[in-house]
Protein backbone atom coordinates (compact mmCIF):
# COMPACT_ATOMS: atom_id res chain seq x y z
CA UNK A 1 0.00 0.00 0.00
CA UNK A 2 1.30 3.44 -0.94
CA UNK A 3 1.60 5.61 2.15
CA UNK A 4 3.38 8.66 0.73
CA UNK A 5 2.87 9.96 -2.77
CA UNK A 6 4.94 12.88 -4.08
CA UNK A 7 4.10 14.23 -7.53
CA UNK A 8 5.97 16.86 -9.55
CA UNK A 9 7.17 18.67 -6.44
CA UNK A 10 8.95 22.00 -6.92
CA UNK A 11 10.51 24.23 -4.29
CA UNK A 12 12.78 27.24 -4.81
CA UNK A 13 14.64 29.64 -2.56
CA UNK A 14 14.99 32.89 -4.49
CA UNK A 15 16.32 32.03 -7.93
CA UNK A 16 17.61 28.65 -6.79
CA UNK A 17 15.39 25.70 -7.59
CA UNK A 18 15.96 23.11 -4.88
CA UNK A 19 13.32 20.52 -5.78
CA UNK A 20 12.66 20.15 -9.47
CA UNK A 21 9.70 18.10 -10.62
CA UNK A 22 10.28 15.45 -7.97
CA UNK A 23 8.08 12.37 -8.11
CA UNK A 24 8.21 9.20 -6.02
CA UNK A 25 6.14 6.95 -3.78
CA UNK A 26 6.80 5.23 -0.48
CA UNK A 27 5.15 1.99 0.56
CA UNK A 28 3.86 1.34 4.07
CA UNK A 29 6.49 -0.26 6.32
CA UNK A 30 9.34 0.56 3.98
CA UNK A 31 12.74 1.92 5.01
CA UNK A 32 13.67 4.39 2.28
CA UNK A 33 17.08 6.02 2.23
CA UNK A 34 17.36 9.37 0.48
CA UNK A 35 20.93 9.89 -0.64
CA UNK A 36 22.64 12.68 -2.48
CA UNK A 37 25.21 15.41 -2.23
CA UNK A 38 24.76 18.39 0.09
CA UNK A 39 22.33 20.98 -1.24
CA UNK A 40 20.36 18.61 -3.44
CA UNK A 41 17.14 19.19 -1.52
CA UNK A 42 16.99 16.13 0.75
CA UNK A 43 16.22 18.02 3.97
CA UNK A 44 13.94 20.42 2.08
CA UNK A 45 11.95 17.43 0.86
CA UNK A 46 11.45 16.13 4.42
CA UNK A 47 10.38 19.59 5.62
CA UNK A 48 7.85 19.77 2.78
CA UNK A 49 6.42 16.42 3.87
CA UNK A 50 5.52 17.76 7.35
CA UNK A 51 4.47 21.21 6.18
CA UNK A 52 7.46 23.09 7.60
CA UNK A 53 8.09 24.32 4.06
CA UNK A 54 5.41 24.85 1.45
CA UNK A 55 6.28 23.79 -2.12
CA UNK A 56 5.39 26.07 -5.02
CA UNK A 57 4.15 23.28 -7.25
CA UNK A 58 3.25 19.63 -7.03
CA UNK A 59 1.34 17.38 -4.75
CA UNK A 60 2.09 15.52 -1.52
CA UNK A 61 -0.39 12.91 -0.34
CA UNK A 62 0.25 11.22 3.01
CA UNK A 63 -2.07 8.35 3.87
CA UNK A 64 -4.72 9.75 1.51
CA UNK A 65 -4.43 13.23 3.06
CA UNK A 66 -3.59 15.78 0.39
CA UNK A 67 -1.31 18.50 1.75
CA UNK A 68 -1.77 20.84 -1.21
CA UNK A 69 -3.02 24.29 -0.25
CA UNK A 70 -3.40 23.45 3.42
CA UNK A 71 -3.09 25.97 6.26
CA UNK A 72 -0.76 25.57 9.27
CA UNK A 73 -3.57 24.24 11.51
CA UNK A 74 -4.40 21.52 8.95
CA UNK A 75 -0.92 20.04 9.27
CA UNK A 76 -1.59 18.88 12.86
CA UNK A 77 -3.17 15.71 11.51
CA UNK A 78 -0.12 15.00 9.33
CA UNK A 79 2.29 15.74 12.18
CA UNK A 80 0.45 13.28 14.40
CA UNK A 81 1.13 10.55 11.82
CA UNK A 82 4.47 11.76 10.56
CA UNK A 83 7.19 12.58 13.12
CA UNK A 84 10.51 14.12 12.24
CA UNK A 85 13.92 13.62 13.82
CA UNK A 86 16.05 16.64 13.02
CA UNK A 87 19.69 16.92 12.07
CA UNK A 88 20.28 18.77 15.36
CA UNK A 89 18.78 17.13 18.45
CA UNK A 90 16.60 20.30 18.69
CA UNK A 91 15.77 19.63 22.35
CA UNK A 92 14.33 22.45 24.42
CA UNK A 93 17.05 23.57 26.82
CA UNK A 94 14.74 24.85 29.53
CA UNK A 95 12.85 21.55 29.80
CA UNK A 96 13.96 18.25 31.31
CA UNK A 97 14.32 15.14 29.15
CA UNK A 98 10.94 13.94 30.43
CA UNK A 99 9.25 17.26 29.59
CA UNK A 100 10.91 17.26 26.17
CA UNK A 101 9.56 13.81 25.38
CA UNK A 102 6.11 14.64 26.76
CA UNK A 103 5.90 17.93 24.81
CA UNK A 104 4.16 16.47 21.75
CA UNK A 105 1.96 14.13 23.79
CA UNK A 106 0.47 17.06 25.70
CA UNK A 107 -0.30 18.93 22.51
CA UNK A 108 -1.27 16.26 20.01
CA UNK A 109 -2.94 13.61 22.16
CA UNK A 110 -5.48 13.31 24.96
CA UNK A 111 -3.67 10.71 27.09
CA UNK A 112 -3.84 11.04 30.88
CA UNK A 113 -0.77 11.54 33.08
CA UNK A 114 -0.28 7.85 33.81
CA UNK A 115 -0.52 6.88 30.15
CA UNK A 116 1.94 9.63 29.25
CA UNK A 117 4.42 8.41 31.89
CA UNK A 118 4.19 4.85 30.59
CA UNK A 119 4.69 5.95 27.01
CA UNK A 120 7.71 8.05 27.96
CA UNK A 121 9.33 5.11 29.76
CA UNK A 122 8.68 2.82 26.79
CA UNK A 123 10.12 5.34 24.34
CA UNK A 124 13.22 5.92 26.47
CA UNK A 125 13.83 2.18 26.75
CA UNK A 126 13.30 1.76 22.99
CA UNK A 127 16.13 4.17 22.26
CA UNK A 128 18.29 2.28 24.75
CA UNK A 129 18.58 5.01 27.36
CA UNK A 130 18.22 4.70 31.11
CA UNK A 131 15.12 6.22 32.74
CA UNK A 132 17.54 7.87 35.17
CA UNK A 133 18.14 10.59 32.59
CA UNK A 134 14.49 11.67 32.57
CA UNK A 135 15.05 14.43 35.12
CA UNK A 136 18.21 15.73 33.51
CA UNK A 137 18.40 18.79 31.29
CA UNK A 138 19.59 18.34 27.66
CA UNK A 139 22.88 20.09 28.36
CA UNK A 140 23.74 17.40 30.92
CA UNK A 141 23.66 14.73 28.20
CA UNK A 142 26.21 13.76 25.58
CA UNK A 143 25.44 14.60 21.94
CA UNK A 144 24.68 10.95 21.21
CA UNK A 145 22.26 10.79 24.14
CA UNK A 146 20.59 14.00 22.96
CA UNK A 147 20.06 12.42 19.54
CA UNK A 148 18.44 9.41 21.20
CA UNK A 149 16.18 11.64 23.30
CA UNK A 150 15.21 13.48 20.13
CA UNK A 151 14.32 10.11 18.59
CA UNK A 152 12.34 9.14 21.71
CA UNK A 153 10.43 12.45 21.50
CA UNK A 154 9.29 11.55 18.00
CA UNK A 155 8.76 7.88 18.79
CA UNK A 156 6.53 8.52 21.79
CA UNK A 157 3.83 9.82 19.45
CA UNK A 158 3.75 6.36 17.86
CA UNK A 159 3.80 7.81 14.36
CA UNK A 160 3.14 5.77 11.24
CA UNK A 161 5.96 7.55 9.46
CA UNK A 162 9.36 8.57 10.83
CA UNK A 163 11.47 11.09 8.96
CA UNK A 164 15.15 11.18 9.84
CA UNK A 165 17.20 14.14 8.69
CA UNK A 166 20.85 13.07 8.77
CA UNK A 167 20.45 11.31 12.12
CA UNK A 168 24.13 10.48 12.52
CA UNK A 169 25.66 13.89 11.77
CA UNK A 170 28.23 14.86 14.38
CA UNK A 171 28.42 11.41 15.96
CA UNK A 172 31.46 9.20 16.40
CA UNK A 173 31.59 5.94 14.35
CA UNK A 174 30.42 3.78 17.27
CA UNK A 175 27.40 6.00 17.99
CA UNK A 176 26.71 6.24 14.25
CA UNK A 177 26.46 2.46 13.95
CA UNK A 178 24.32 2.31 17.10
CA UNK A 179 21.88 4.95 15.81
CA UNK A 180 21.68 3.32 12.39
CA UNK A 181 20.85 -0.05 13.95
CA UNK A 182 18.35 1.67 16.21
CA UNK A 183 16.56 3.07 13.16
CA UNK A 184 16.30 -0.44 11.72
CA UNK A 185 15.15 -1.87 15.06
CA UNK A 186 12.52 0.84 15.64
CA UNK A 187 11.14 0.52 12.13
CA UNK A 188 10.54 -3.16 12.73
CA UNK A 189 9.42 -2.89 16.35
CA UNK A 190 6.98 0.01 15.84
CA UNK A 191 6.12 -1.04 12.26
CA UNK A 192 6.84 2.46 11.01
CA UNK A 193 7.61 3.65 7.53
CA UNK A 194 10.98 5.38 7.68
CA UNK A 195 12.51 7.95 5.36
CA UNK A 196 16.16 8.50 6.18
CA UNK A 197 18.12 11.37 4.68
CA UNK A 198 21.75 10.45 4.91
CA UNK A 199 25.19 10.50 3.31
CA UNK A 200 25.95 7.16 4.90
CA UNK A 201 25.71 4.65 2.04
CA UNK A 202 27.22 1.94 4.23
CA UNK A 203 24.30 2.26 6.60
CA UNK A 204 21.93 2.19 3.62
CA UNK A 205 23.38 -1.22 2.74
CA UNK A 206 22.63 -2.41 6.28
CA UNK A 207 19.03 -1.29 6.75
CA UNK A 208 17.56 0.34 3.62
CA UNK A 209 15.01 -1.51 1.55
CA UNK A 210 15.09 1.07 -1.19
CA UNK A 211 17.24 4.05 -2.11
CA UNK A 212 16.23 7.33 -3.65
CA UNK A 213 19.20 9.19 -5.04
CA UNK A 214 18.68 12.92 -5.57
CA UNK A 215 20.69 15.27 -7.74
CA UNK A 216 19.72 18.90 -8.40
CA UNK A 217 16.30 18.30 -6.91
CA UNK A 218 15.51 15.33 -9.14
CA UNK A 219 15.45 11.58 -8.63
CA UNK A 220 18.32 9.94 -10.51
CA UNK A 221 18.06 6.52 -8.90
CA UNK A 222 15.04 4.82 -7.34
CA UNK A 223 15.59 1.14 -6.67
CA UNK A 224 16.85 -1.33 -4.10
CA UNK A 225 20.26 -0.76 -2.54
CA UNK A 226 21.45 -4.11 -3.90
CA UNK A 227 21.05 -2.90 -7.49
CA UNK A 228 22.86 0.38 -6.94
CA UNK A 229 26.01 -0.90 -8.69
CA UNK A 230 23.95 -1.34 -11.87
CA UNK A 231 23.12 2.36 -12.09
CA UNK A 232 24.67 4.19 -15.03
CA UNK A 233 24.41 7.58 -13.32
CA UNK A 234 27.98 8.88 -12.74
CA UNK A 235 27.11 10.39 -9.35
CA UNK A 236 25.53 7.18 -8.08
CA UNK A 237 28.54 5.22 -9.33
CA UNK A 238 30.82 7.67 -7.55
CA UNK A 239 28.95 7.10 -4.25
CA UNK A 240 29.11 3.34 -4.79
CA UNK A 241 32.86 3.48 -5.50
CA UNK A 242 33.38 5.40 -2.26
CA UNK A 243 31.87 2.56 -0.27
CA UNK A 244 33.98 0.03 -2.14
CA UNK A 245 37.12 2.01 -1.31
CA UNK A 246 36.19 1.96 2.38
CA UNK B 1 16.89 54.93 -4.44
CA UNK B 2 13.33 53.57 -4.49
CA UNK B 3 14.65 50.19 -3.33
CA UNK B 4 16.39 51.88 -0.38
CA UNK B 5 13.21 53.73 0.60
CA UNK B 6 11.17 50.55 0.34
CA UNK B 7 13.79 48.67 2.34
CA UNK B 8 13.70 51.38 5.04
CA UNK B 9 9.92 51.11 5.41
CA UNK B 10 10.16 47.32 5.26
CA UNK B 11 12.68 47.35 8.14
CA UNK B 12 10.32 49.47 10.23
CA UNK B 13 7.03 47.96 9.11
CA UNK B 14 7.83 44.28 9.60
CA UNK B 15 8.74 44.58 13.32
CA UNK B 16 5.59 46.68 13.88
CA UNK B 17 3.41 44.03 12.22
CA UNK B 18 5.24 41.34 14.18
CA UNK B 19 4.61 43.18 17.47
CA UNK B 20 0.93 43.69 16.60
CA UNK B 21 0.61 39.98 15.85
CA UNK B 22 2.23 39.12 19.20
CA UNK B 23 -0.07 41.56 21.02
CA UNK B 24 -3.11 40.05 19.29
CA UNK B 25 -2.09 36.55 20.42
CA UNK B 26 -1.38 37.92 23.91
CA UNK B 27 -4.86 39.45 24.16
CA UNK B 28 -6.37 36.13 23.07
CA UNK B 29 -4.43 34.61 26.01
CA UNK B 30 -3.09 31.98 23.64
CA UNK B 31 0.43 31.63 25.00
CA UNK B 32 2.27 29.51 27.54
CA UNK B 33 1.47 31.08 30.94
CA UNK B 34 3.93 28.90 32.82
CA UNK B 35 6.81 29.87 30.55
CA UNK B 36 5.76 33.54 30.78
CA UNK B 37 5.96 33.54 34.60
CA UNK B 38 9.31 31.79 34.40
CA UNK B 39 10.58 34.45 32.01
CA UNK B 40 9.35 37.32 34.21
CA UNK B 41 11.03 35.73 37.22
CA UNK B 42 14.24 34.93 35.36
CA UNK B 43 14.65 38.35 33.73
CA UNK B 44 13.83 40.20 36.97
CA UNK B 45 16.11 38.12 39.18
CA UNK B 46 19.00 38.03 36.72
CA UNK B 47 18.91 41.75 35.95
CA UNK B 48 17.95 43.18 39.34
CA UNK B 49 21.48 43.32 40.85
CA UNK B 50 22.86 45.13 37.80
CA UNK B 51 19.89 47.51 37.65
CA UNK B 52 20.05 48.28 41.36
CA UNK B 53 23.77 48.94 41.12
CA UNK B 54 23.29 51.18 38.09
CA UNK B 55 20.39 52.98 39.79
CA UNK B 56 22.49 53.55 42.89
CA UNK B 57 25.28 55.19 40.92
CA UNK B 58 22.90 57.19 38.73
CA UNK B 59 21.38 58.67 41.89
CA UNK B 60 24.89 59.39 43.15
CA UNK B 61 25.92 61.07 39.88
CA UNK B 62 22.79 63.18 39.77
CA UNK B 63 23.44 64.35 43.34
CA UNK B 64 27.02 65.34 42.50
CA UNK B 65 25.90 67.25 39.40
CA UNK B 66 23.12 69.11 41.21
CA UNK B 67 25.39 69.84 44.20
CA UNK B 68 27.84 71.68 41.93
CA UNK B 69 25.05 73.93 40.64
CA UNK B 70 23.04 74.42 43.82
CA UNK B 71 25.86 75.11 46.22
CA UNK B 72 26.40 78.51 44.53
CA UNK B 73 22.77 79.41 45.13
CA UNK B 74 22.72 78.16 48.69
CA UNK B 75 19.83 75.87 47.82
CA UNK B 76 21.31 72.54 48.91
CA UNK B 77 18.22 71.72 50.95
CA UNK B 78 16.38 71.19 47.64
CA UNK B 79 19.08 68.77 46.42
CA UNK B 80 17.14 65.59 47.19
CA UNK B 81 13.97 66.79 45.48
CA UNK B 82 15.64 67.96 42.28
CA UNK B 83 18.04 65.04 41.90
CA UNK B 84 15.29 62.49 42.55
CA UNK B 85 12.79 64.19 40.23
CA UNK B 86 15.36 64.26 37.40
CA UNK B 87 16.24 60.63 37.94
CA UNK B 88 12.63 59.44 38.08
CA UNK B 89 11.53 61.38 35.02
CA UNK B 90 14.44 60.98 32.67
CA UNK B 91 17.72 59.38 33.61
CA UNK B 92 16.38 56.32 35.43
CA UNK B 93 14.10 54.96 32.69
CA UNK B 94 16.65 55.79 29.98
CA UNK B 95 19.54 54.12 31.73
CA UNK B 96 17.53 51.06 32.70
CA UNK B 97 16.32 50.86 29.10
CA UNK B 98 19.91 50.90 27.85
CA UNK B 99 20.95 48.29 30.39
CA UNK B 100 18.11 46.01 29.33
CA UNK B 101 19.18 46.43 25.69
CA UNK B 102 22.65 45.18 26.44
CA UNK B 103 21.64 42.45 28.85
CA UNK B 104 18.15 41.13 28.14
CA UNK B 105 17.72 42.27 24.53
CA UNK B 106 21.00 40.83 23.28
CA UNK B 107 20.46 37.63 25.26
CA UNK B 108 16.92 37.13 23.95
CA UNK B 109 17.94 37.78 20.33
CA UNK B 110 20.79 35.29 20.59
CA UNK B 111 18.65 32.71 22.42
CA UNK B 112 15.85 32.87 19.84
CA UNK B 113 18.34 32.98 16.95
CA UNK B 114 20.13 29.90 18.24
CA UNK B 115 16.82 28.09 18.71
CA UNK B 116 15.92 28.95 15.14
CA UNK B 117 19.15 27.74 13.56
CA UNK B 118 19.20 24.55 15.64
CA UNK B 119 15.71 23.74 14.33
CA UNK B 120 14.02 23.99 17.75
CA UNK B 121 11.20 26.09 16.27
CA UNK B 122 10.67 23.49 13.54
CA UNK B 123 10.62 20.78 16.21
CA UNK B 124 7.99 22.72 18.18
CA UNK B 125 5.81 23.00 15.07
CA UNK B 126 6.25 19.29 14.36
CA UNK B 127 5.12 18.54 17.91
CA UNK B 128 1.85 20.39 17.39
CA UNK B 129 2.68 23.75 18.96
CA UNK B 130 3.35 27.29 17.78
CA UNK B 131 6.82 28.67 18.60
CA UNK B 132 5.35 32.17 18.85
CA UNK B 133 2.99 31.09 21.63
CA UNK B 134 5.40 28.74 23.36
CA UNK B 135 8.66 30.66 23.16
CA UNK B 136 8.40 34.19 21.73
CA UNK B 137 5.38 35.67 23.53
CA UNK B 138 6.57 34.57 27.00
CA UNK B 139 9.83 36.45 26.36
CA UNK B 140 8.00 39.44 24.87
CA UNK B 141 5.74 39.73 27.94
CA UNK B 142 8.61 38.82 30.27
CA UNK B 143 10.69 41.79 29.14
CA UNK B 144 7.78 44.25 29.41
CA UNK B 145 6.57 43.11 32.85
CA UNK B 146 10.01 42.67 34.39
CA UNK B 147 11.08 46.13 33.20
CA UNK B 148 8.50 47.53 35.63
CA UNK B 149 10.02 45.67 38.60
CA UNK B 150 13.52 46.58 37.46
CA UNK B 151 12.56 50.23 37.16
CA UNK B 152 11.15 50.24 40.70
CA UNK B 153 14.31 48.55 42.02
CA UNK B 154 16.57 50.91 40.09
CA UNK B 155 14.73 54.03 41.19
CA UNK B 156 14.66 53.03 44.87
CA UNK B 157 18.42 52.38 44.65
CA UNK B 158 18.90 55.75 42.95
CA UNK B 159 17.31 57.52 45.94
CA UNK B 160 19.61 55.60 48.27
CA UNK B 161 22.67 56.41 46.12
CA UNK B 162 21.69 60.06 45.85
CA UNK B 163 21.09 60.33 49.57
CA UNK B 164 24.42 58.73 50.45
CA UNK B 165 26.31 61.15 48.24
CA UNK B 166 24.14 63.98 49.55
CA UNK B 167 25.37 63.17 53.05
CA UNK B 168 29.00 62.40 52.17
CA UNK B 169 29.64 64.94 49.40
CA UNK B 170 27.15 67.78 49.84
CA UNK B 171 26.96 67.64 53.64
CA UNK B 172 23.15 67.46 53.63
CA UNK B 173 21.46 65.37 56.31
CA UNK B 174 19.33 62.37 55.32
CA UNK B 175 16.25 64.07 56.71
CA UNK B 176 16.91 67.22 54.71
CA UNK B 177 17.61 65.24 51.54
CA UNK B 178 14.36 63.29 51.79
CA UNK B 179 12.16 66.14 53.05
CA UNK B 180 11.81 67.96 49.70
CA UNK B 181 11.41 64.89 47.53
CA UNK B 182 7.56 64.88 47.73
CA UNK B 183 7.53 68.57 46.80
CA UNK B 184 9.46 68.07 43.54
CA UNK B 185 8.53 64.51 42.74
CA UNK B 186 4.99 65.00 41.52
CA UNK B 187 2.69 62.22 40.42
CA UNK B 188 3.23 63.28 36.82
CA UNK B 189 7.00 62.77 37.20
CA UNK B 190 6.50 59.22 38.40
CA UNK B 191 3.90 58.56 35.71
CA UNK B 192 6.21 60.03 33.07
CA UNK B 193 9.03 57.70 34.18
CA UNK B 194 6.78 54.66 34.04
CA UNK B 195 5.31 55.58 30.64
CA UNK B 196 8.82 55.99 29.26
CA UNK B 197 9.97 52.74 30.78
CA UNK B 198 6.96 50.89 29.35
CA UNK B 199 7.58 52.41 25.90
CA UNK B 200 11.26 51.42 25.99
CA UNK B 201 10.38 47.89 27.15
CA UNK B 202 7.86 47.41 24.31
CA UNK B 203 10.44 48.68 21.80
CA UNK B 204 13.14 46.41 23.15
CA UNK B 205 10.85 43.36 23.39
CA UNK B 206 9.69 43.90 19.80
CA UNK B 207 13.15 44.41 18.34
CA UNK B 208 14.91 41.56 20.11
CA UNK B 209 12.17 38.97 19.53
CA UNK B 210 11.79 40.05 15.90
CA UNK B 211 15.52 39.93 15.19
CA UNK B 212 15.99 36.61 17.00
CA UNK B 213 12.95 34.92 15.48
CA UNK B 214 13.92 35.88 11.94
CA UNK B 215 17.54 34.69 12.00
CA UNK B 216 18.41 32.58 9.00
CA UNK B 217 21.73 30.86 8.49
CA UNK B 218 24.26 30.03 11.18
CA UNK B 219 26.33 31.38 14.05
CA UNK B 220 27.41 34.45 12.07
CA UNK B 221 23.80 35.50 11.49
CA UNK B 222 23.00 35.02 15.19
CA UNK B 223 25.90 37.36 16.00
CA UNK B 224 24.60 39.88 13.49
CA UNK B 225 21.13 39.68 15.04
CA UNK B 226 22.58 40.39 18.50
CA UNK B 227 24.52 43.41 17.29
CA UNK B 228 21.62 44.80 15.28
CA UNK B 229 19.29 44.28 18.26
CA UNK B 230 21.60 46.29 20.51
CA UNK B 231 22.06 49.08 17.97
CA UNK B 232 18.45 49.28 16.79
CA UNK B 233 16.95 49.17 20.26
CA UNK B 234 19.31 51.85 21.62
CA UNK B 235 18.58 54.15 18.68
CA UNK B 236 14.85 53.48 19.04
CA UNK B 237 14.99 54.20 22.78
CA UNK B 238 16.74 57.54 22.24
CA UNK B 239 14.24 58.53 19.54
CA UNK B 240 11.26 57.52 21.64
CA UNK B 241 12.74 59.20 24.70
CA UNK B 242 12.62 62.46 22.82
CA UNK B 243 9.14 61.68 21.49
CA UNK B 244 7.69 60.72 24.88
CA UNK B 245 9.35 63.69 26.63
CA UNK B 246 7.90 66.03 24.04
CA UNK B 247 4.45 64.41 24.08
CA UNK B 248 4.26 64.31 27.88
CA UNK B 249 5.32 67.95 28.07
CA UNK B 250 2.51 68.88 25.65
CA UNK B 251 0.02 66.84 27.70
CA UNK B 252 1.17 68.52 30.92
CA UNK B 253 0.84 71.98 29.30
CA UNK B 254 -2.66 71.17 28.12
CA UNK B 255 -3.56 69.72 31.52
CA UNK B 256 -2.23 72.80 33.32
CA UNK B 257 -4.10 75.05 30.89
CA UNK B 258 -7.38 73.47 31.94
CA UNK B 259 -6.72 73.82 35.69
Amino acid sequence: MTLIKVENLEKSFGDRKILNNLTFQVLAGEILFILGQSGTGKSVLLKCLVGLLIPEKGKIIIDQFDLTGRLEKDFQEVRRKCAMVFQNPALFDSLTVEENIAFGLHRLTTFNKMEINNKIKKAVESVQLSIKILHKKPNELSYGQQKRVSLARSLVLEPEILLFDEPTTGLDPVSTTAINRLIGYISKEYKTTSLVVSHDIQCAFEIAQRVLFLDKGQVIYNDSIQNIHLSKQPLVQQFFQEIQLK
Amino acid sequence: MITSILSFFDNIGRPILFALHLMRLTLKLSFSRNETFQQIYKITINSLPTTVMAGFFVGAIMTIQFTLQMRDFGALSYLGGLATSGTFREVGPLLIGFMLCGKVGAFTASELGTMKITEQFDAIRCLGADPLKEIVIPRFIGIIVSSFFLLVGGLVASVAGGMLLGILYAGVSADEYLRHIPRFLLGISILSGFIKSLTFAILLATICTFKGYHVNGGAKEVGQAVVSTAVASMVAIVLFDWLTSFSLEVVIQIFQGFT
